[in-house]
């Protein structure tokens, strides 16, 4: 009687784990996924992100986003539930539409099932409130893991001109340090851990040289260290507008 | 007589003096991935020799007065001029050598969308490219279609313009001639790849004081749609007070139908336009077609460019395919790009 009921509990338990098994996901970092922060001169930045499902057939559920959730038990856990689901295009809501929260710090990564990625259309756009009228913002690009880097990247033609002010911003799965070099200077820069797994580790330079020119930045990642990723926003001192500098 | 006896002698020995030496290579073709051993005949002195296949050089061994041997290195596909050099000095040798395969066996392609020569805009603007490239990894590295000022070695055949060796020359706009119609393909080895970390901007150079200009995606092929994928663009504005152009590059020989439809935020269908997609002229130029006019007033529209299902069964697959969509305000002229993400 004992052997069959751990037959029957051994039975249970792998079966369990077999319909555990999740399908592997995709990932991708969403760079800036900010809730509206004021800058300079009356401006308002704000982070917009759209999406939709292409799929005619199947929804695509979304991890990593933070959607209004009930006050009361249960409390939707949105670390480990998916939160967002994009129903297949004839009925489709885009992904705007759903209020995530811009929780992002200021990176967010966000992940689906992989066999469902191809259906997935995105895009990512910063702009500022109080110039809206003047130009549409500027598309922040959306990251595989894939084009994170083991080896060293360069971001080419970074102005040095005052009237521009520059972030550097890095990126990766784990905290780790890296080299960044500016023109001649050297400087070691440790990314921060995330506080969960959709939070990148993270780290920002802001302390450029001022001269007249471009420069080349070079970002080397530690030996045997995680992937990173990183881009510079050049931001103009007037008219707050933002171009980006990313490794290509 | 007698003087006219010495000026046939003096005749005999000039004419073999300033006779073009022949020369033969032989195989005569290869694979695009190169690794060939070619054996060139000719007449050969004690020097350094170098063999440029196109304008690829690999370094050449003297095997004694009349054979040379080199290993042809990669190169795009088809027939190229063999140049020697003996040391500094270059022989030209009426030889050709003919690379066999696809592109895609041996190269990276990666779209440049919009590298042209400046382009005046509305309101005394200019808009210029900037493109960059370095090498990060490795002592050099090769990015073919790109033309810059040719000093000395450069040579170029064919199609392609010269071929830029990392670092030997720094890809900038004070050295490289925007060569796209808007676009152009580049190809780089794909076994250096990685090595090279390239920048593509367009800025209005009548208000760089106001903004840096906007960041274009230098796109690899393998990020193109295949076979009857559609591509769809998201939050297009509808604004008036901005004009909207979708342009769509096409790689492949073959040219393809296709068909633009755009939405409003309900998925209520506001236009679907038929448009004809060219194959490429040659191995650089993309297939290209451009198309403006969006509907003003409506909102939040989402565009997507769709191959007929019908040709489906054709025998000849359409080219892959990539798109963006540049929103212009028209009073600042400044540029956002909305292109498929990720």
């Amino acid at each position: 009687m004992r052997r069959v009921g751990l037959l029957a509990v051994l039975t249970l338990l792998s079966a369990v784990s077999l319909f555990a098994q999740e399908s592997p996901r995709e990932r991708y970092l969403l760079p800036v996924f900010i809730e509206p922060i004021p800058g300079a001169f009356g401006s308002e930045f704000r982070t917009e992100i759209h999406g939709l499902n292409t799929s005619p057939t199947e929804e695509i559920g979304i991890r990593g986003l933070e959607i209004a959730c009930r006050p009361s038990p249960p409390i939707c856990d949105w670390i480990n539930d998916v939160m967002v689901r994009l129903l297949p295009l004839p009925q489709g809501s885009d992904l705007f539409d759903y209020y995530a929260y811009q929780t992002g710090t200021p990176g967010r990564f966000i992940e689906v099932e992989q066999e469902r990625a191809k259906d997935l259309t995105l895009s990512l756009r910063v702009y500022d409130t109080s110039r809206s009228a003047e130009n549409f913002g500027t598309e922040i690009p959306i990251v595989r893991r894939s084009e994170f880097r083991q080896d060293a990247f360069a971001l080419l033609g970074v102005p040095l001109d005052p009237r521009f002010r520059n972030t550097l911003r890095l990126y990766a799965e784990e905290a780790t340090t890296v080299q960044v070099q500016i023109g001649t200077a050297t400087h070691h820069l440790a990314l921060r851990a995330g506080q969960h797994v959709f939070d990148p580790a993270y780290a920002q330079f802001t302390a450029f040289p001022a001269g007249t020119g471009l420069t080349n930045v070079i970002v080397t990642p530690q030996a045997n260290g995680p992937a990173v990723w990183g881009f510079i926003s050049v931001t103009n001192n007037v008219t707050q507008h933002i171009t980006t500098i990313s490794p290509q | 007589m007698r003087n006219l006896i010495r000026l046939l002698a003096l005749f005999a020995v000039a004419v073999p003096l300033f006779a073009q030496v022949q020369y033969s290579i032989t195989p005569n073709r290869g694979p695009v991935a190169g690794g060939t051993e070619v054996t060139i005949k000719g007449q050969f002195g004690n020097w350094p020799y170098d063999v440029y296949f196109g304008a690829a050089s690999v370094p050449a061994t003297r095997v004694d007065d009349t054979t040379l041997r080199a290993t042809a290195p990669a190169h795009l596909p088809g027939p190229v001029a063999i140049t020697i050099f003996e040391y500094d000095i270059r022989l030209s040798t009426n030889l050709v050598y003919t690379f066999e395969g696809g592109a895609q066996e041996a190269f990276d392609a990666v779209l440049l969308p919009v590298f042209t020569t400046p382009i005046p805009g509305a309101f005394g603007s200019e808009f210029r490219t900037d493109f960059r490239a370095r090498l990060v990894k490795g002592d050099r590295a090769e990015i073919h279609g790109l033309r810059y000022p040719c000093l000395v070695t450069c040579i170029q055949t064919g199609d392609e313009p010269y071929l830029l060796t990392l670092p030997v020359v720094d890809a900038d706009p004070s050295n490289v001639e925007p060569t796209g119609n808007p676009g152009t393909f580049l190809y780089l080895p794909k076994s250096e790849a990685g090595r090279v970390t390239m920048n593509l901007r367009a800025y209005d150079t009548s208000r760089s004081a106001e903004n840096f200009g906007t960041e274009i995606p230098i796109v690899r092929v393998s990020d193109f749609a295949t076979g009857y994928d559609d591509i769809t663009l998201i939050g297009v504005p509808s604004d008036a007070r901005f004009r909207n152009t979708l342009r769509i590059y096409a790689y492949g020989s073959t040219g393809t139908p296709a068909t633009v439809r755009i939405a409003d935020a309900a998925g209520v269908v506001l236009s679907e336009r038929p448009v004809t997609l060219a194959g490429q002229e040659n191995l650089f130029r993309p297939g290209y077609v451009e198309l403006s006019n969006f509907p003003t007033g409506a909102g939040v529209l989402t565009v997507t460019i769709s191959v007929p299902q019908s040709l489906l069964s054709a025998p000849i697959p359409p080219p892959d395919r990539w798109a963006f969509i540049s929103v212009t305000n028209n009073e600042t002229q400044h540029i956002t790009l909305i292109t498929p993400q990720p």
